[in-house]
This record gives structure tokens, C-alpha cells and sequence, in this order.
């Protein structure tokens, strides 16, 4: 079971998780959506695209420049990998606290606990 | 990549699952150009539809001055339509206009799967053809009153609804099909004798309110589930956000 420490950072797992969603997502979106700031989520998303997990792609609107997202088939890999990890992570953790919970004392310590019972109830008259 | 026997599992990492739910539901239900496209296109056939009224009642009284202020208003309603029609000339206005209204929620896009594009030309050339024929039916008197207009129009206008809210998925979710499912009530209401038939000077709205009056009301409430989508999207992304690290420029 492994994790991608790129993608499970907070922010930049949150970042694919939207543009797993949808084809293509701009800046002002994720900007928006995320209640980042713009340079928070450049440095964010750069990261992301040094690691081939996200495309971006720049536009001109007039003098406008959009920036558009999308997730490259190598972050979708990686994401669905990711999720899967963390299922399984979450079903280990939770069979270990079960089996924590509902394990009996030993025979051993269950007869010791009540010698020190019997012990402190003599001291006590 | 490191081993995950130390890392532990982020209570948020469900909620940053179901961002990817709620985005798509987001993307899926920003119908507002739906809803501008069909208030635009219901005004312009309201537009010619008037003056086409009024011109034929003043030519046979004999109202010249009605008549040509009725033709001007219809060539400019034509004009306006044609102009409207074309993608590279009105159509391109119009789409700026519609993507206007979500300017400052930002851009996001989920494009159908290439794949059916023959399969949507084909829809919509079917479609064409049952309207055609209906009008010229119609005209030569082999379809029954005008009553049954609406109905007659279910039978094709319902499946091809259908039809293309599938074929454009999944860039549609389901609320679309809302739709022709209205549309198609209504035919049977009108069928079954409900009293919901405009009769005389109003009959053209026998099918522009249950087309469109259905058709806004569907993408009305497209919007307000993209509203409460993107609510659901800000909640979960806000959640963890205090709990978020800075990106440092020398750790990936």
C-alpha cells in the first residue's frame, strides 16, 4: 500500500479531485472554488504538472489570458491509484480497532485481575 | 513514493472523493445558456408570429398603415432570427452571452464523447424531417385539429429529447430529461380532455409554452442544482483548507 505524496497533500489532492471531475477547469475556477490564492495555487498546480499529472494550457481572450486545466491519463492513473490506497488504508485501520475492541483478556490476566480484586477487598476490612 | 505505514489516512480524504462528484454534478447542470437560448429564440417567434397575426387582420380591413408596420416589424423579427441562427454570426453572440452569466464562477467543460457525434447529426436530421412533415401534413389537412398539435409533436419531439440528452453525455446529467417528461405529460393531460388547450387567436401557444415554458423551467432548475452543487463543492473544499500545508518550493 503506497501514497503519492505528491497528490496527498491537502490542497493539490483536492486540485485533482476537481479536474477528475470535469474535462477542463480554468484558473478562475479552481481560484474560486478552492478559496486559494493565486500564487498558492500556481505553486500547487506546477507541482502537479512537473510530475505529468496535469496539462495546462493557455489561451487569449482579446488581451485576456485564460488558463485552462485538465488532467493528463497519467494523474487519472495516479488519482484512482490513490483512492484505492486510501480505501484500503481506511478498511485496515478500521478491522484493527475491531479487532482491538472485542479481543478478551488472556485466561492468564483474567485470573491475576481477580487475585488483586480479592487481595484489595481483604486490605480494605 | 513512500510507504504508507506511517502516513496517516486524512479524515478529509471523503470529502475530497465526493469534490469529484460534486464538480461533475456542477459542470452538468450550467444550463443557464439553455434557458437563454430558448427566452431569446420563444421572443423572435412571438416576434413573427404578431405581426403575421395583426398584418392578415389589417389587410383584410384594409388598415394599409397596420399592415406595412406589421411587414417592418416582420422583416426585422426574420432578420433578427436569421442572424441569430448562424453560429459564426448571432450564435457566437449569444454563446459569449450565456458564458457571460458564469464569468465569475470561472470556466469549467465536460465535452461528449466523440464517438456519438454521427449518431447526434442523425437526431437531429430525424427530428428535422417529423417537423417538416408535420407542418406540411398539417397544412394539407391530413392531421387532426389543432388541439392535438402538441400531442402529435410528443411523438418525435419526446424521443428526441431523450435521445440527445444520452448522446450528449456525459457532458448532461439526468435533470435535463426533465424535459420531455413534462412534454410528454402534457400530451397526455391534452389527450385525456384536461382543460389546458388555448383555443382561437392564442393557439400557436398550444406548442411555445409547453416547448419552452418546459424547456426554462428544466434549466431553471438545472441552475439552482448547479448552485447547490457548487455550494457542496466550496463546503468540502473549505473544510480542510485550515488544516492545509503552503507549498514549499524545495518539497514536492
Amino acid at each position: 500500500m503506497e501514497l503519492d505524496r505528491i497528490i496527498h497533500e491537502p490542497v493539490r489532492l483536492r486540485i485533482m479531485a476537481m479536474l477528475s471531475g470535469v474535462d477542463t477547469a480554468d484558473f478562475k475556477f479552481l481560484v474560486s472554488t478552492l478559496g486559494l490564492s493565486k500564487g498558492n495555487l500556481s505553486s500547487h498546480v506546477d507541482k502537479l504538472e512537473a510530475a505529468g499529472y496535469v496539462r495546462v494550457t493557455k489561451s487569449f481572450n482579446g488581451k485576456i489570458t485564460n488558463t485552462q486545466y485538465a488532467l493528463t491519463a497519467k494523474g487519472r492513473k495516479a488519482l484512482e491509484k490513490h483512492w484505492t490506497a486510501l480505501d484500503d488504508l481506511r478498511a485496515a485501520t478500521k478491522s484493527k480497532q475491531k479487532s482491538e475492541a472485542i479481543a478478551p483478556l488472556p485466561r492468564k490476566s483474567s485470573t491475576e485481575l481477580i487475585r488483586c480484586r480479592k487481595r484489595l477487598s481483604r486490605g480494605a476490612s | 513514493m513512500n510507504s504508507s505505514s506511517k502516513t496517516p489516512v486524512p479524515d478529509d480524504a471523503s470529502d475530497s472523493q465526493q469534490i469529484e462528484r460534486w464538480v461533475r454534478r456542477y459542470a452538468q447542470n450550467r444550463t443557464l445558456p439553455v434557458a437563454v437560448n430558448l427566452a431569446v429564440f420563444a421572443v423572435l417567434y412571438i416576434a413573427i408570429a404578431l405581426p403575421s397575426y395583426w398584418g392578415g387582420m389589417a389587410y383584410r380591413d384594409g388598415n394599409w398603415v397596420l399592415l406595412a408596420v406589421c411587414i417592418g416589424a416582420l422583416i426585422v423579427a426574420m432578420t433578427a432570427t436569421t442572424y441569430l441562427s448562424v453560429p459564426r454570426w448571432g450564435g457566437q453572440w449569444l454563446r459569449q452571452l450565456a458564458e457571460s452569466m458564469y464569468a465569475r464562477e470561472g470556466r469549467v467543460s465536460i465535452s461528449p464523447r466523440l464517438g456519438k457525434r454521427p449518431w447526434l447529426s442523425a437526431a437531429v436530421g430525424a427530428f428535422m424531417i417529423c417537423v417538416t412533415g408535420s407542418v406540411v401534413l398539417g397544412l394539407l389537412g391530413y392531421l387532426p385539429a389543432e388541439k392535438y398539435m402538441q400531442p402529435i409533436s410528443a411523438i418525435y419531439c419526446v424521443p428526441f429529447l431523450v435521445a440527445v440528452n444520452f448522446l450528449m453525455r456525459p457532458a448532461t446529467g439526468t435533470i435535463p430529461l426533465l424535459w420531455p417528461l413534462l412534454y410528454g405529460l402534457h400530451a397526455v393531460l391534452i389527450v385525456a380532455g384536461a382543460p389546458i388547450v388555448f383555443v382561437g387567436a392564442w393557439e400557436p401557444l398550444n406548442l411555445l409554452v409547453p416547448m419552452v415554458g418546459y424547456g426554462l423551467l428544466t434549466s431553471l432548475i438545472g441552475h439552482l442544482y448547479s448552485r447547490w452543487a457548487l455550494y457542496h463543492v466550496r463546503t468540502l473544499a473549505a473544510q480542510s483548507n485550515a488544516g492545509a500545508t503552503p507549498p514549499s518550493p524545495g518539497r514536492a
